[in-house]
């Protein structure tokens, strides 16, 4: 249910914090550790805090801006069901609904789940043999924990997990807007997210590295070590970037937009917080006002881009930020410092030096605040993140928005349990992950229950998943870890979508640059991720818009999806690929190639109904017809 | 639980018979999920996002026809007449104009021009029984002029293409928005559940690219659908051909398998709107061929539209419209028409003469018969059309004789749709430059067009990230340009 904050409080009038009363309070102390006392309190503690006055005290009890609890796990009452903590969660919140305990799923149910949710991709036949074997005889539980940590140990895992980072940091190759430029060195910012994952970075390290690797590089560190932190800053170049405004002096509004981007997705990216509404005015229903946007924007005032997709500060002369009356670049107001979201801390901002001494330090210390164990906003996030990755429904089913006008948690103390225990397990991605899967929770069957965060229904591959599974089942799957991306052959009335591929220049970053076939099978996160130009099988099912975070992907049923996998030219080929493939395994017998095609794509027998049924069609049709519906059928495209 | 499916089979059997047609979107289970996220509009369905819907008061238009004319054509020297421009050709600008301009928001519309202004090089006349007047690049569309309301005072937020397209598509200067068509067929369904609610026509798309037509935070079943104005109306419509003969036991075969599939997972309706959204796309093959059939339409009317043209550019155009007319009359709710054929578009940086005349010869007879034959078949009343570009062009100089982006002041026109015909709304300067009588935001433009399909503005609005997004932004101060319907 969607919480929405009581309608007393929305029928407040609008109050625009003054930025002066901000300013006094920061005015009133030298910021300096050493004077503790000056400092104006939380606006819980303080009726000095502006926050207070501006919103009357009144929507300080939103949830996600109280502490993380310490939380107990609940007795076990579900009399052996729980096989973790997790489960006495979830099965203390059944209970009280009253829902019944899911069953636990079947060996194939569950290595089909642990290989789409670890790898996104399925297992092969021989992989599905091995676990079945592996369960009968250590046991399922055994098994899967084997399986478990052998898909964290794939390279495979990272290149899934990167997908749900790159979505919430709008990562593109390219610039957006008229010309749409390619960015050539924007892989190694996927490369770096997919190896943080492979290399279970721990999630602060992760957050201060993509904020501020570069203020993080001291004189006397490695090299390598120095490239991968100031690669990290890709994070700051992401957003979409209008090359041409300059033209028409409008840099300064191309230069607030990319400010505008940087706080917005920050706020959604770690904090749950939208800062996009407070960019206009105070925020309608959460403790935010118009200052702290651009408080918070104050940390990037220093950022100036590279050539090679990274960021650092050019401390000279860092422009003064300004509050903009609705947001409009045409109209500044007030200066404003850098400072966290006045309603825990109105003050300015205490900047260290950085290690790098040619940085202004304001990153990192906003990396600092965000990673602070205090901050209770950053590790209740990404632990959703990582339910909704593995069990689809979400605990707080508004991912990026943890205000009052988001939902709030489902179960609230087992959010803050698992955010204390990713907290104590030094922010390991990895550990959480194996916390998750090998709950009861997890391992439940799939029914048709109601949308819950601890119950399972079927659940439709994502667009990079569909992909990489028809190329993986019928063998067009390609090797590639990193580099550049690869760019597919698409037919010339797409490429025409964008007028900007008409007028290619010597740089050779407006045109259409299709990769050689042997190249077009990689898997779909290491397709080019334009702007303006999306691969069309990935957009038709339902690969999100990328000029802003996303934090939840649409899942829509329409008929293009079904001609696209009908008719469409992968699936042609896909089809063909299978189809030799069994011939190869399966010689020239029908039923051998029903048995053949059924292991290859569902790794199962087919039922004597399907056996059935499959023969009768190939008495009229090819077997390349048979494989094509095969790879449209349901169980090709839910995972259970 | 949703109380529509509360029982397996019987509701299964009904949930099939209102999925009935619906060509784009079949049952949406996603939204069901997204229901958890976003508070929809009363009244929409998620099962059946492309019901047709019941307005909030009564519609002027049941469907509108957008002709975009990428580049951002010129109004002085196409719809908005400046005497005054051409008296002063070859003059600097006039230090009023420059201090009206420095002192607002479009101070940088002068930027990388020449202090010269330059006169329209076309002839003018007055037209039809309102006097309009109208350059002779537009002869045919000159003589519909009595049917339309020309808007001369709307104003942008930036003067670069890509983000006056978004903000003219979108209602915002950064992409990531939805678009009108998208706000449209959300709002209001669409009419023929065999064809895509959705429909945009190009040969190049707009400056800007895809983001202009998005569904932005939409769910993707408001997603536009390009449809070709020859050969096969759709990508992947039809099978290829080693499958062509096979497609319909295919697709037996695909059911019973998927039913079997089903049998132990009952009430899902996710898996039975999939099971649909095959025989969906079965049925749309022959309703697209058929919309698409446009030799099937009267040889004097193909000649009207330009079909026989000398100049492939104007047939290419004529097909467009024609498709358009043809779109709208089977039920489909928004037809966005580019006109781009190449990388420039409108865009007569300089020697505005031999970028703007071949693009007025292009486009004046498709438009003008389309305007027409709407007319004389009735459509026009239930139709909205619209004609703009992203913004207009400087009375300055640019390099040679071409003119630079100006988004202070630019003429749009609409027609058919309850629109009031032969008025003229708002005026720029005496030279062209800003718009100083009753400037219209973009925000004004679109509660407007939402108005005459009978739909209020600041109510459509979807939950995204925690704010009430609406096309006319998250604040909804707009307000709908009453001149245009009385």
């Amino acid at each position: 249910m969607k919480s929405r904050p009581p309608l007393s409080l929305l029928m407040l009038p609008g109050v625009f914090l003054s930025v002066s009363v901000l300013n006094a309070a920061a005015a009133a102390e030298p910021a300096r550790p050493d004077q503790p006392a000056a400092r104006v309190g939380d606006a819980w503690s303080d009726a000095r805090n502006p926050v207070t006055k501006a919103f009357h005290g009144q929507r300080l009890n939103l949830w996600s801006l109280q502490p993380v609890r310490p939380v107990t796990p609940p007795e076990d009452t579900a009399g052996g069901w729980a096989v973790t903590e997790i489960d006495r969660f979830t099965a203390g919140w059944l209970k009280s609904r009253p829902l019944p305990l899911p069953p636990a799923a079947d060996a194939r149910t569950l290595a089909r789940r642990l290989f789409f949710d670890l790898t996104g991709l399925p297992p092969s036949a021989e992989q599905m043999e091995t676990f079945a074997d592996a369960a009968a005889r250590g046991g399922m539980d055994a098994a899967a924990g084997a399986l478990t940590d052998e898909l964290l140990a794939s390279p495979r895992f990272g290149e899934h997990f990167a997908r749900l980072w790159l979505d919430v940091a709008r990562y593109s190759d390219s610039n957006g807007f008229d010309w749409d430029e390619f960015r050539p060195q924007a892989f190694q910012f996927r490369d770096y997210v997919v190896k943080a994952f492979n290399d279970d970075k721990p999630y602060e390290q992760f957050i201060t590295e993509q904020l501020a690797g570069d203020e993080l590089v001291a004189p006397d560190m490695p090299e390598e070590k120095a490239a991968e932190l100031r690669t990290a800053t890709g994070y700051l170049r992401c957003g979409p970037w209008d090359n041409s405004a300059a033209l028409f002096n409008e840099q300064g509004r191309a230069r607030a937009e990319m400010l505008a981007d940087l706080t917005e997705t920050t706020g959604s990216a770690f904090l749950g917080l939208t800062l996009s509404c407070c960019r206009c005015h105070d925020h309608k229903y959460d403790p935010l006002t118009q200052a702290d946007h651009y408080r918070m924007r104050a940390f990037f005032a220093a950022v100036k881009f590279t050539d090679n997709f990274q960021a650092r500060d050019e401390i000279k002369d860092i422009p003064v930020t300004r509050v903009l009356q609705q947001g409009d670049a045409r109209s500044e107001k007030e200066a404003v410092v850098p400072g966290f979201l006045s309603v825990r801390d109105p003050n300015s901002a205490d900047i260290p030096a950085p290690p790098n001494a040619a940085s202004s330090g304001r990153r990192l210390a906003l990396a600092r605040w965000i990673t602070s164990p205090e901050n209770p906003f950053t590790d209740r996030v990404m632990v959703n993140r990582l339910w909704q990755h593995l069990m689809a429904h979400p605990l707080v089913s508004t991912p990026n928005d943890f205000g009052l006008a988001g939902a709030a948690p489902q179960d609230p103390a087992l959010l803050d349990w698992l955010a204390g225990e990713f907290r104590r397990g030094g922010g390991s991605v990895k550990a959480m992950v194996r916390r998750i899967t090998g709950s009861a929770t997890y391992r439940q069957a799939s029914g048709n229950p109601p949308a819950s965060f601890a119950l399972r229904q079927p659940r439709r591959l994502s667009a990079e998943q569909l992909r990489d599974s028809l190329l993986a089942v019928s063998g067009l799957l390609t090797a590639k870890t990193a580099g550049p991306p690869v760019w597919p052959d698409l037919p010339q009335e797409l490429i025409l979508a964008n007028p900007a591929f008409l007028d290619d220049n010597k740089e050779k970053t407006k045109g259409w640059y299709p990769s050689p076939a042997a190249e077009q099978g990689a898997r779909s996160l290491f397709l080019i991720q334009k702007r303006n130009t999306r691969v069309p099988i990935l957009e038709t099912f339902d690969l999100p818009d990328n000029s802003t975070s996303c934090a939840r992907r649409d899942v829509s049923t329409v008929a293009p999806q079904a001609l696209t996998l009908l008719n469409g030219p992968l699936m042609t080929q896909a089809a063909a690929a299978l189809a030799a493939k069994v011939r190869e395994k399966a010689g020239d017998s029908p039923a051998g190639w029903t048995a053949a095609v059924w292991r290859l794509t569902l790794q199962r027998q087919p039922s004597e109904t399907e056996q059935a049924a499959a023969l009768a069609f190939l008495e009229k049709h090819t077997l390349t017809e048979l494989c094509r519906v095969a790879l449209n059928l349901n169980e090709f495209l839910y995972v259970d | 639980m949703n109380p529509l499916f509360s029982a397996a089979d019987p509701s299964r059997r009904r949930f099939l018979q209102r999925l009935g047609g619906g060509f784009g979107a079949v049952a949406l289970e996603g939204l069901l999920r997204q229901q958890a996220l976003a508070t929809r509009r009363a009244g929409t369905d998620p099962l059946a996002p492309f019901a047709p819907r019941v307005p909030d008061f009564t519609a002027r238009a049941k469907s509108v026809i957008f002709l975009f004319m990428v580049g951002g054509p010129s109004p002085m020297d196409t719809f908005d007449y400046k005497p005054v421009l051409q008296k002063l050709h070859g003059k600097p600008l006039p230090d009023s104009i420059r201090k009206s301009l420095d002192a607002g928001k479009h101070a940088n519309v002068t930027h990388g021009c020449k202090d010269e202004l330059l006169g329209s090089p076309y002839a003018w006349k007055q037209h039809g029984k309102s006097g309009m007047w109208v350059s002779e690049l537009f002869p045919k569309i000159a003589e519909q002029v009595d049917e339309l309301c020309f808007i001369h005072s709307m104003q942008s937020d930036s003067n670069n293409h890509a983000p006056s397209s978004y903000q003219l598509h979108t209602g915002d200067i950064r992409a990531g928005k939805a678009s009108l068509g998208s706000w449209t067929t959300y709002g209001l369904g669409t009419m023929n559940q065999n064809l895509p609610g959705y429909v945009v026509l190009y040969d190049a798309g707009p400056l800007g690219g895809a983001a202009n037509y998005s569904n932005g935070f939409l769910p993707a079943a408001y997603q536009a659908t390009r449809l070709r104005d020859q050969g096969t109306p759709v990508m992947d419509l039809l099978p290829p051909e080693e499958f062509a003969p096979g497609q319909r036991d295919s697709l037996d075969l695909l059911r019973t398998l998927n039913l079997e599939h089903r049998q132990s997972r009952a009430g899902l309706t996710e898996l039975d709107a999939r099971i649909a959204s095959y025989e969906l796309a079965y049925r749309m093959q022959s309703a697209a061929l058929e919309a698409g059939g446009l030799e099937k339409e009267p040889e004097f009317l193909k000649r009207d539209y330009g079909l026989e043209h000398q100049d492939e550019r104007t047939r290419a155009f004529g097909r467009k419209c024609l498709l358009a007319r043809r779109l709208v009359e089977r039920g489909v709710r928004f037809v966005q028409v580019y006109d781009m054929p190449d990388k420039d578009g409108w865009d007569a940086h300089a020697k505005l003469t031999e970028n703007h005349t071949p693009r007025a010869r292009w486009t004046d007879q498709p438009v003008a018969a389309l305007l027409k034959d709407l007319k004389q078949s009735g459509l026009l009343d239930e139709t909205l059309v619209v004609w703009a570009g992203e913004f207009g062009r400087t009375p300055l100089m640019q390099g040679d004789l071409g003119r630079n982006h100006n988004s202070a002041g630019f003429t749009l026109w609409m027609a058919g749709g309850g629109v009031k015909a032969g008025r003229r709304i708002g005026a720029t300067d005496e030279i062209g430059y800003e718009a100083v009588d009753r400037p219209i935001p973009v925000h004004d433009l679109h509660a407007t067009i939402l108005h005459a399909l009978g739909l209020d503005h600041s109510t459509l609005f979807f939950d995204s990230n925690g704010r009430q997004e609406r096309l006319t932004g998250v604040a909804g101060q707009a307000n709908i340009i009453p001149e245009v319907f009385a």
